[in-house]
């Protein structure tokens, strides 16, 4: 009868376990990844977890592997937008890298970047296609949860999400399509993907016109620039009225609404009180710190990041000459071509943002970066190399280096932007431009070209960098010509004259297979150098 | 006790038959194979309940009639009978009969005869024969069915298994390991110790593994360790010490600097035309080689019109840097950065023994297993009790336990098949020969820092100022010399169990299975040079704690009535994994050699999370047969994933299967030259829910959206990281067998052929989505894939005389592969990348351009298009073009291995053995990338290394070749396509053991019962379609970049007592 016991006691602690296991059965993730349910309990609990969806939009920008992380790549180019902005950059004529073993932002050679497979440079594509969705993904994730007719806070919500989903398209939109024009009104564009659509839309989601994308980036920025207005943010990672009114004057400057991104522009600057750099602040390396007086709006990026934290997958390690432990130091140097190198006047204090033929440069003397001169110096690759982008924090080498914002919106552009559209709507944009230049960059500065090429010319010493150079080429229809300059690598050498469709990105492979409204016939034409 | 008193009873009732005519014999048992006495075995009367058992001395005494005859018997050995007589002498051999051998399976153990399924054994011998650190390398080759991919030759890291074909797409197509009736994780499979193992068996299909069901979908490999089972105890020693060796060569590159500025000289030369500029940028920094280690006189050029190397030319060039000066000289970096002493050695040590009640097994064993490069080895100590004791008539306990400790240094960049500068592999075998390793002096002195460390040259200019177009920044060698990675592992296994029979044949059990891994990364990034001096370093530490739990509450009954056999189960189970981890870095070293993050001071980052998974389920079975003849079993299972949301847990999973002995037929009775003859046939279903991220690590929450937690400048923000699908529900697979067990002329030949058809429907699946919508990929419950395929299993005896043994053995499996539906919105096609999947076709289909060799006018690449007739209709490959983008791109048809399998040979002359065992693979295709990437044309490619093919690139006075023309300008010279396909076949040379047995009777002297001396080598030789190509890495593509596989030689002794 003992076994008797001994088996009901067995059987007893079987049924016992055997209720307890319904809870494991409903086993959580306890760290930092979050199911849906886990992040709508804490939004409940905690106010600021509520935020948190808002600020997803934000993260997105600085999210390592952002374009391909998913899909199982760590590619050292793939660390948001700054990487967006350095491809697209590379692209254009003024901004050399060398061709080496590093070239993670050798997005120079025509025919490579025009591969939509998911293969060699052609990731770099899909890199940009992602990414841009992505963070219209984490926009409508918020578009959604918000009443549109929600005050306050909820409201400013919205009107952020609505602001940036407004930007990615405008960024998708000069990438994919010729520019904004009559002609193109018509032309298919990208693929719309809103709040609210149902799986059917997504699944047959056809390129929308030119016009579509545009009307979206319009109505978008329209209902941020109004909503927008009482609302204080607390740093400037995030949109506020200024920003809305900055991102509509550079739609309505692609869309030739002249006098419309003349008044935004000025709009943005007064919402603002952001003034340009100063001559002496521009005779020192910079654009990392995203609270600086002319920023309008910056990816905030702190040690914490997991691009900083990677140590050399993020943009200082690709671009600034100071930053010590990443692809810079390895000989992937950004540089000016030297052609536009060469119109810089010497009064202009720009000059000093690249290293000249030998290796001078003043911003090198003055900069608290002085104790690197001599490595810098050293180096005689270095002619032409970028002095204009610094680090985090200055003092520090590694992550706190690594650190430093990536400036989305300036002073500077909104000036640009005024003096453009006046100057091409009837106003006096002349005088805008030589008080922005002669105050802040080269007293000495007069006019010497036609007003567009003038501008065109400031914004591309000015902006250099910074990811404005694709859009401007393909704004102002212009030629690519990189012959002319003697520092760009043998292997790309390659002029393009506008117009041609090798200009288009083309649409990813992938898309095309899972996206019914998009056929190969629909993508883009191959169009080889 | 009701047993011995029935035992007993019929003793005396035959004690008391007899009085009359009773004649007293004598005898003696001896064992064949030393005439050692046999103590215990039991002698009986053939039909009749009378009989003996033998004594300490082998001898026995018995009453017997005129004419009556005996069966001797004793566990292990086969039957004997012998006409009875005084002074007869009874030599038993042991037991090879596979009949009614028992094997280990799922829940319990079964006779060959009996199982319904498909299932191999490989046993201790064959296991312990191999050095392989981990059993996984073992079993390739072994068993029909059974795939091993080895990505990595890492000391102490486990091959991936594959049975019976690729059943998932997005799943995990791992078999379940399962010790001892537990489940058991990588981790415990890479620290048991091949001594301690008795027998693998691999269950293969349905009817075997069903009651596994929520894991056994990809098979299931059953380790059994050993146990006591002799009333003497047993000593074992056996102690080996050998090398480790690389064991695949390199591809056949280029080693000469000359040869390799010749060629991209020539690269250049293509690109501009020009003789001048070509060798100005020859070893220019920026889109040349840099480095120029020949020196040439004023005024001369490298490399002279003709193409050639300036015959003035000398290697070392002394060049002048800052105020001082400095030799480039090329350097042999593979011979400089392999170790060429590499000692293995592995020490085992058992005890083992059993008594009535009683039977018990303990072991310890150590394993030094070093590498082939510096820092990366392991190092293993394991111990291992295990004891079974019966309590009481109706009550059995037991535990068996195993802790084990590893170090394992490794040098993870090399297991990443990265091309990455710190991976040792891919550096040396692919950088040009005109590098050199070390800073050397103006008299050409390798150079000491003031540390004492070597200087190595990182090619960043700092030093010498010489920038190296391949890895700049970067020197494995300093990197490997100063960098520590190291795991430090303590596993722990135990297994507790208690069955209690309250009643003959009914039995309850309960089984308690624990692992416990505690795992101690450190990663130590050196402070003097590489990416992170700048930094003073780095000291990266994780903790990993994983902890899982199985119950097993089993109720069984196996009962015989006449000629009818039941044998049924009843049971629960759940297992429940929990794992954790913690980690932490810092930066700016104090120590430079302390890998703890206390010892540095800057840049904290730390981070910790834990996760679980827990499975449950019900399991049913119930098997029958009739007068041992006639066999039928069947099973069910109920299992809940955690992996799914609550309304889509449960599966059910469930199984058939039948055999005929035929040979127990009547009609075959007579056949003395067939011993087995068996049919079998099963059908069922099992279950897999290890859906995988796309990186390829296992995910627990599959079922919901999962976003990641992180800062935005101070606040929280929460971006989506992985779209999740609450439908998501079991993968099953449906499994049909049928097959032929057999063994003929007294079981000299003997084999299994089985014909199986695995069907996975409702696969997990990642359907890709338009990456417009945030993310590409939503896991789905679609599709289904069929595997098809034939095993064969051969075992000859050639020989087989007392002092002569010969034996061989051969195993193939067939297969093929083919998707059968794909989900509906892809239409029956889906492109993903360089695959294309079809409905229809095999599912390791690529889809490359096709290369159609070289225009002989102007040495550029051709490749196929598609045109168009006058009618519109599409030609496939109807034209040929230059450019690689406007190239049409073709599936490429099944890329996987028809065949594979293994076969070897054992041969024992007089105490003297061999063994050679081979593996093969046949049919199939792979895509070579080292190779691509050695045939670039020098775009983009500056300091990479060449195949000597490329020797014979087109040129106007070598036009008939298929190799473009080398050009720097042209990004396609080695563009992706099917040129870079190759024949997969292999065959492997994957072991070579000799040995000495002394003589029984020699050794016997020295109470040692066995004595063996031998010699082992694995992994010995490879022969593929290339030179350097290892075809084992992977399905579709092979690739240098990882630690390269080792050939191990040792030679060792092994004593029992």
């Amino acid at each position: 009868m003992k076994a008797i016991n001994k088996y009901l006691s067995v059987l007893l602690v079987a049924a016992l376990s055997f209720t307890a296991c319904q809870d494991w059965l409903n086993a959580v993730p306890e760290g930092a990844t979050k199911t849906a349910d886990q992040k709508a309990d804490a939004a409940g609990a905690n106010p600021s977890a509520a935020s948190a969806d808002i600020a997803a939009i934000y993260a997105q920008f600085i999210q390592l592997y952002a374009g391909l992380g998913d899909l199982g790549y760590s590619r050292h180019n793939d660390f948001g937008y700054a990487a967006i902005c350095l491809l697209t950059e590379a692209q254009g004529m003024d901004f050399v890298g060398p061709n080496i073993g590093y070239n993670w932002f050798g997005f120079s050679d025509w025919n490579s970047i025009r591969e939509n497979a998911f293969q060699g440079d052609g990731r770099s594509v899909y890199i940009i296609w992602n990414e841009y969705y992505k963070m219209i993904h984490a926009c409508n994730n918020v578009i959604e949860l918000v009443d549109p007719k929600a005050p306050g806070a909820m409201k400013y919500a919205l009107s952020q999400a609505l602001a940036v989903r407004a930007f990615c398209y405008l960024q998708l939109a000069q990438l994919y399509q010729f520019t904004y024009s009559e002609a193109t009104l018509d032309k298919p564009c990208v693929p719309i993907v809103k709040d609210r659509m149902t799986g059917e839309e997504q699944a047959t989601n056809p390129r929308a016109s030119v016009k579509d994308v545009f009307a979206l980036i319009k109505s978008d920025l329209d209902y941020a620039c109004d909503s927008l207005d009482g609302y204080v943010r607390v740093d400037n990672g995030s949109v506020d009225q200024a920003v809305a009114f900055g991102l509509r004057a550079r739609a309505n400057l692609v869309m030739k609404n002249w006098a419309a991104a003349a008044a935004d522009a000025d709009q943005a600057l007064k919402l603002s009180g952001a003034t340009p750099l100063s001559i002496a602040e521009a005779n020192e390396p910079g654009f990392a710190d995203a609270a600086a007086h002319n920023v309008l709006w910056g990816n905030i990026i702190v040690e914490t990041n997991d691009i900083v934290q990677t140590g050399i997958v993020n943009w200082p390690s690709h671009v600034s000459i100071f930053f010590t432990d990443g692809y810079t130091s390895v000989g992937a140097t950004r540089h000016i071509a030297s052609a536009l190198y060469e119109e810089i006047p010497a009064t202009d204090v720009r000059k000093g943002w690249w290293l000249n033929e030998d290796l001078e440069s003043p911003l090198l003397n003055a900069s608290i970066y002085s104790l690197q001169k001599e490595d810098i110096q050293g180096n005689p690759d270095n002619v032409y190399v970028n002095l204009k982008f610094g680090t985090g924090d200055r003092t520090a080498t590694g992550d706190g280096a690594a650190a430093a914002d990536w400036i989305i919106m300036r002073a500077e552009e909104m000036w640009l932007i005024k003096a453009e559209g006046l100057a091409k709507s009837g106003g006096d944009g002349a005088s805008v431009l030589t008080q922005f230049v002669k105050t802040y960059r080269d007293p000495a500065f007069a006019i010497t070209r036609d007003i567009e090429d003038e501008i065109w010319y400031q914004r591309r010493i000015e902006l250099w960098g910074e990811g404005f150079a694709w859009g401007d080429i393909m704004r102002l229809e212009k030629d690519i010509v990189r012959s002319t300059s003697t520092n760009w690598p043998e292997a790309w050498v390659q002029d393009v004259k506008a117009g041609r469709n090798i200009l288009l990105l083309r649409i990813p492979q992938s898309e095309i297979e899972a996206n019914k409204g998009i056929s190969d016939a629909d993508n883009n034409p191959v169009d080889p150098f | 006790m009701k047993k011995v008193l029935l035992f007993l009873s019929v003793l005396l009732l035959a004690f008391g038959q007899v009085w009359a005519q009773s004649q007293t014999i004598q005898g003696t048992v001896l064992n064949a194979a030393d005439e050692e006495p046999i103590v215990g075995a039991s002698v009986q009367i053939k039909g009749t309940a009378k009989g003996t058992i033998t004594d300490v001395d082998g001898k026995f005494s018995l009453e017997v009639e005129p004419g009556q005859i005996l069966t001797v018997s004793f566990i292990g050995m086969t039957n004997q009978d012998v006409a009875a007589a005084d002074g007869i002498v009874v030599f038993l051999s042991e037991d090879t009969k596979q009949l009614d051998e028992v094997m280990v399976v799922a829940f319990g153990t079964a006779t060959k005869k009996s199982f319904t399924g498909a299932a191999s054994v490989v046993k201790a011998d064959e296991i312990n024969k191999r050095q392989a650190s981990n059993v996984t390398d073992a079993l390739a080759g072994q068993v029909a069915g059974v795939q091993g991919l080895s990505t990595s030759g890492q000391p102490g890291t486990t091959s991936s298994i594959r049975i019976r074909g690729i059943g998932s797409m997005a799943s995990s197509n791992a078999p379940l390991y399962v010790i001892d009736g537990v489940p058991a994780s990588d981790d415990d499979v890479s620290t048991l110790s091949n001594a301690d193992i008795e027998s693998v068996t691999v269950l293969k299909d349905a009817s075997s593994n069903a009651l596994y069901g929520a894991r056994g979908a990809n098979g299931v490999i059953l380790i059994t360790t050993k146990r006591g089972n002799t009333r003497d105890a047993k000593i074992k020693i056996d102690a080996k010490w050998g090398v480790n060796q690389r064991g695949v060569p390199s591809y056949d590159v280029m080693t000469d600097p000359a040869m390799y500025y010749e060629t991209f000289y020539q690269a250049l030369y293509n690109q501009y035309g020009s003789h001048d500029q070509a060798n100005d940028l020859l070893t220019a920094a920026n889109g040349g080689l840099g480095y120029q280690v020949y020196s040439v006189p004023d005024g001369e050029r490298l490399i002279g019109t003709n193409g050639k190397l300036n015959p003035n030319a000398k290697p070392g060039n002394i060049i002048n840097y800052k105020g001082a000066q400095y030799t480039l000289l090329a350097d042999n970096w593979y011979n400089e950065l392999f170790k060429s002493n590499n000692l293995r050695q592995e020490y085992n040590l058992s005890i083992s023994g059993s008594t009535d009640k009683l039977t018990y097994f303990a072991s310890g064993s150590y394993l030094d297993d070093s590498g082939i490069i510096e820092n990366s080895g392991f190092r293993r100590a394991t111990g291992r009790v295990n004891v079974d004791y019966q309590a009481k008539k109706w009550l059995k306990i037991g535990t068996n336990m195993s802790y084990s400790h590893a170090d394992m240094k490794y040098p993870e960049e090399s297991e990443q098949g990265r091309s990455s500068s710190g991976n040792i592999f891919y550096v040396s075998d692919n950088i040009a020969p005109i590098y050199p390793l070390y800073i050397r002096d103006g008299q050409g002195k390798i150079m000491k820092d003031a540390n004492g460390i070597t200087m190595y040259d990182f090619g960043d200019g700092k030093t010498n100022g010489q920038l190296r177009a391949f890895m700049g920044q970067s020197n494995p060698a300093s990197a490997i010399s100063l960098d520590k990675e190291l795991y430090k592992k303590d596993i722990f296994t135990g297994k507790w169990f208690v069955q209690v029979e309250p009643y003959k044949g009914l039995k309850f059990h309960a089984n308690l299975g624990l692992h416990y891994a505690g795992v101690r990364y450190q990663q130590l990034t050196n402070s003097f040079y590489g990416q992170y001096a700048e930094r003073g370093g780095i000291a990266y530490v994780e903790a990993d704690r994983a902890i899982a739990l199985d119950q097993q509450y089993l109720i069984t009954f196996d009962r015989k009535f006449g000629e009818h056999h039941v044998d049924a189960l009843v049971g629960y189970e759940n297992y429940r994994m929990t794992s954790s981890y913690v980690y932490g870095s810092k930066n700016k070293l104090f120590s430079p050699d302390i890998a703890e993050v206390s010892n540095a001071i800057l840049g904290p980052n730390t981070g910790s999370a834990t996760d679980t998974y827990f499975t449950q389920g019900i399991l049913v079975q119930a098997k029958y047969d009739y007068a041992n003849r006639y066999f039928f079993s069947a099973s069910y299972r109920r299992d809940a994933s955690s992996r799914f949301a609550p309304n889509k847990r449960w599966g059910n999973f469930w199984s058939v299967g039948a055999a005929w002995d035929i040979k127990g037929e009547s009609f075959l009775q007579d056949v003395s030259q067939i011993d087995l003859l068996k049919l079998k046939v099963s059908y069922g279903s099992q279950g897999n829910d290890a859906l995988l991220y796309q990186s390829g690590s296992l995910n627990n929450h599959p079922w919901a959206d999962q976003y990641t937690v992180s800062e935005n400048n101070g606040e929280f923000a929460t971006t989506l990281d992985y779209k999740g699908n609450a439908d998501l529900t079991w993968e099953t697979s449906y499994n049909f067998n049928a097959g032929i067990d057999f063994a003929f002329f007294n079981e000299r030949l003997s084999g299994t052929i089985e014909g199986w058809r695995r069907r996975t429907e409702n696969m997990l699946y990642y359907q890709p989505v338009a990456a417009s919508l945030g993310y590409s990929f939503l896991p789905v419950n679609i599709g289904s894939v069929s595997n098809a395929g034939l095993d064969l299993e051969l075992h000859g005896e050639l020989i087989k005389t007392r002092n002569v043994t010969w034996g061989v053995y051969f195993n193939m499996t067939f297969f093929k592969n083919k998707i059968l539906k794909l989900a509906p919105e892809l239409e029956g096609q889906w492109i993903d990348g360089n695959r294309i999947y079809k409905e229809g076709e095999a599912m390791y289909n690529l889809y490359l351009r096709d290369f159609a060799g070289v225009n002989p006018a102007n040495g550029n690449s051709l490749w196929y298009v598609n045109t168009k007739d006058s009618a519109g209709n599409v030609i496939e490959r109807g034209g040929v073009t230059e450019t690689y983008n406007s190239a049409d791109r073709y599936a490429t048809g099944d890329i996987l291995p028809k065949v594979y399998g293994g076969f070897g040979t054992n041969l024992n002359v007089y105490g003297v053995d061999l063994s050679v065992a081979f593996n093969y693979q046949a049919g199939g295709r792979i895509l070579d990338y080292s190779y691509m990437y050695f045939m670039h044309g020098g775009y983009s490619n500056a300091g990479h290394n060449w195949h000597k093919d490329i020797l014979n690139a087109w040129t106007p006075e070598n036009t008939n070749t298929n190799i473009p023309a080398v050009n720097a300008g042209d990004p396609y010279t080695n563009g992706l396509s099917n040129r870079w396909l190759i024949s997969s076949n292999y065959v492997s040379l994957q072991n070579i053991t000799l040995g000495y047995t002394f003589p029984a009777k020699l050794t016997k002297k020295a109470h040692i019962e066995k004595i063996r001396v031998y010699a082992v080598a694995d992994n010995i030789a490879l022969w593929s379609a290339r030179k350097g190509m290892d075809p084992r890495q992977g399905y579709t593509s092979a690739y240098n970049a990882y630690y390269s596989p080792m050939r191990a030689i040792s030679g060792g002794l092994s004593i029992t007592f």
